[in-house]
């Protein structure tokens, strides 16, 4: 019988130490402490690796994106790599052909797409956990200055590029957080 | 279970909320450690950068934590730093020690940059190569011309992101708790017995000497009675075993990677020893199974709607001749009867390289001894194309190899 782990996905963001195993009255079995610390893990060790763990999962990005904007000629986003916490895409694809698990991007203007997210994913035991953008933060490659902003909206999050004079900039590469 | 008496590693997986982990926990804790895995950055670090001089201030990355471990910066120009891990003498690098001791080697992948601090607005982009990682910094309104400036930067870059496992932190989609020692673990049965036997007058006081000789006593008889049977037990077969994992690997002749993880090789072995049992569909799609995991998704034989008339394409020279197209010439007959035809798909966190280590060297391996000479079989995803179309010419040019059928977006 398969296992199903508790609580809910990372992205979720609703994990606590308990989920791990963390109590906070945690105590090693009829309170017999570790007897070599080369092959023992105690209890408070345990509590700790169970409280951290909890707190890296609740401030991890869910996704860093790095994508083209294929402005000439127009065309949806190339979305070069994904590192998501559902998986991980280090060959590039078309937005509008994503692999399954990974978002699309649509082009809808110079330097201006949206990328599109499932409402939900599965994590690596097959627990479906429900996700929508909370937030975002974007930076521009190149030699050039650019202005990027990455503003969520539902299961979405919009990409735009500017230039120091706030136009949109056409074909920039840009690497985008979403939390 | 923690403690003396339960908590030597390995950990046995059960118990209470105060003084053990379940498997569920477990599992939770294998899933979430993979997600932040995945996403968290390979470095960040702060710099200030004046005219020529780039002062690294801080060092925070999965090879250390410290000025010693971050990359040589290389000024470009105004507001523009190369930044290059190098050796000791300057020439660039690849690999990193991690805190195990191992060399691993690392490609950059990705990054961002921004400017934190001071009071006028700034923005920075990056260029990223193999091991380096190309800074710029911008006015952040007005004319946007370079300048120098304090600037974060994060870069991606990690050979295993896209190939650690939950079987890399013990985690596997049958793990249980331990039916024998997940509530209490033999030792504490035994110091109990022992207890007992020697009486009111010796002392149950932990720490005190007697009590040491007891728990002392108690471990080593639990070590080499129960928990020496109990791994007997296990390593009977391939599925639950551990120190003979070698020995299996030798006896069924199953090959293995060079620094292939145990748990991928038991998930081979497991799915191996089925051989012993016949190749009934209950074992071949069991043993599938066992060995693809989350790529499998069935297995079907085109058996047609009649034993009398077998389906197209069917050869079989004097028998059944078929169309003379389905001929393979020679008096070799075919028929997709004898074809095993196995589904698959990609899961997300699968690279492309494991998934078809997986579907072209493990699966042939399986099946190549577990189906008899005259089956022959083979496999796809999705409707049945490796390569996809572009969905909007749908078959004028095969795009990305992303395993999702032709035509499909």
């Amino acid at each position: 019988m398969a296992v199903t782990p508790t609580g809910s996905p990372a992205w979720t963001r609703t994990v606590s130490h308990v989920h791990y195993g963390g109590n906070t009255d945690k105590a090693n079995y009829l309170g017999r402490g570790a007897i070599d610390p080369i092959t023992d893990v105690a209890a408070e060790e345990f509590s700790r690796q169970a409280c951290d763990l909890a707190s890296v999962t609740r401030t991890s990005p869910f996704a860093v994106i790095t994508l083209l904007h294929n402005d000439g000629p127009a065309a949806a986003p190339t979305i070069e790599s994904v590192l998501m916490m559902t998986g991980v895409r280090l060959t590039s694809y078309a937005g509008d052909a994503a692999p399954t698990g990974f978002p699309s991007a649509a082009r809808n203007g110079d330097g201006h797409c949206t990328i599109t997210f499932s409402a939900s994913y599965l994590d690596d035991y097959s627990v479906t956990g429900s996700f929508a953008p909370i937030s975002g933060i974007g930076t521009g490659h190149g030699a050039d200055f650019v202005d990027v902003t990455v503003t969520p909206s539902g299961s979405t999050v919009v990409v735009r590029c500017f230039d120091q004079s706030g136009s949109p900039l056409a074909n920039i590469r840009v690497t985008i957080r979403v939390w | 279970m923690f403690g003396a008496l339960g908590g030597v590693l390995p950990l046995r997986l059960g118990g209470t909320a105060e003084n053990g982990q379940t498997a569920a926990q477990h599992a939770r804790a294998c899933a979430d450690l993979l997600a932040v895995y995945r996403t968290a950055p390979f470095a960040s670090w702060n710099y200030t950068k004046s005219g020529g001089t780039v002062t690294i201030t801080s060092y925070i990355g999965r090879n250390g934590v410290g000025l010693a471990h971050a990359p040589a910066a290389n000024v470009n120009g105004t507001g523009d730093v190369t930044f290059r891990w190098v050796d000791a003498s300057g020439n660039p690098y690849h690999v990193y020690e991690n805190e195990l001791g191992e060399l691993i080697p690392f490609m950059l992948r990705t990054a961002d940059a921004a400017t934190p601090s001071g009071a006028t607005a700034r923005k920075a982009t990056v260029t990223v190569a193999a091991n380096s990682v190309r800074v710029r910094t911008f006015a952040g309104s007005g004319s946007g011309a370079a300048v120098d400036t304090t600037t974060t930067v994060e870069v991606w870059g990690d050979p295993f992101l896209a190939t650690r496992a939950i079987g890399d932190y013990g985690g596997d989609l049958e793990k249980e708790d331990s039916e024998t020692e997940g509530r209490a673990p033999y030792a504490a049965h035994i110091l109990r017995e022992l207890q007992e036997q020697r009486g009111t007058a010796y002392t149950t006081t932990p720490g005190r000497l007697v009590d040491v000789e007891n728990v002392a006593l108690a471990r080593f008889l639990a070590a080499t009675g129960p928990r020496l049977a109990e791994k007997l037990r296990a390593n009977a077969t391939p599925g639950r075993s551990d120190e003979r994992l070698d020995y299996w690997r030798r006896y069924l002749a199953v090959p293995t990677k060079p620094g292939e993880p145990r748990w991928r090789t038991r998930q081979k072995l497991a799915a191996h020893y089925r051989v012993a049992k016949g190749a009934t569909r209950e074992e071949v799609t069991a043993a599938l199974e066992e060995l693809l995991g989350d790529i499998f998704v069935s297995v079907s034989w085109d058996e047609g709607a009649s034993l009398s008339v077998p389906p197209t394409p069917t050869y079989w020279p004097d028998i059944n001749p078929g169309p003379a197209a389905s001929s393979l010439g020679g008096g070799a007959w075919l028929s997709t009867r004898a074809h095993l035809f196995v589904l698959v798909q990609i899961p997300a966190g699968l690279s492309v390289g494991e998934f078809l280590t997986a579907m072209n060297v493990d699966m042939p391996q399986l099946l190549d001894r577990m189906l008899p000479a005259t089956k022959t079989f083979g496999w796809a995803t999705s409707d049945g194309f490796i390569l996809d179309g572009d969905p909007g010419s749908e078959i004028a040019s095969a795009s990305f190899l992303d395993f999702d059928g032709m035509g499909e977006a």
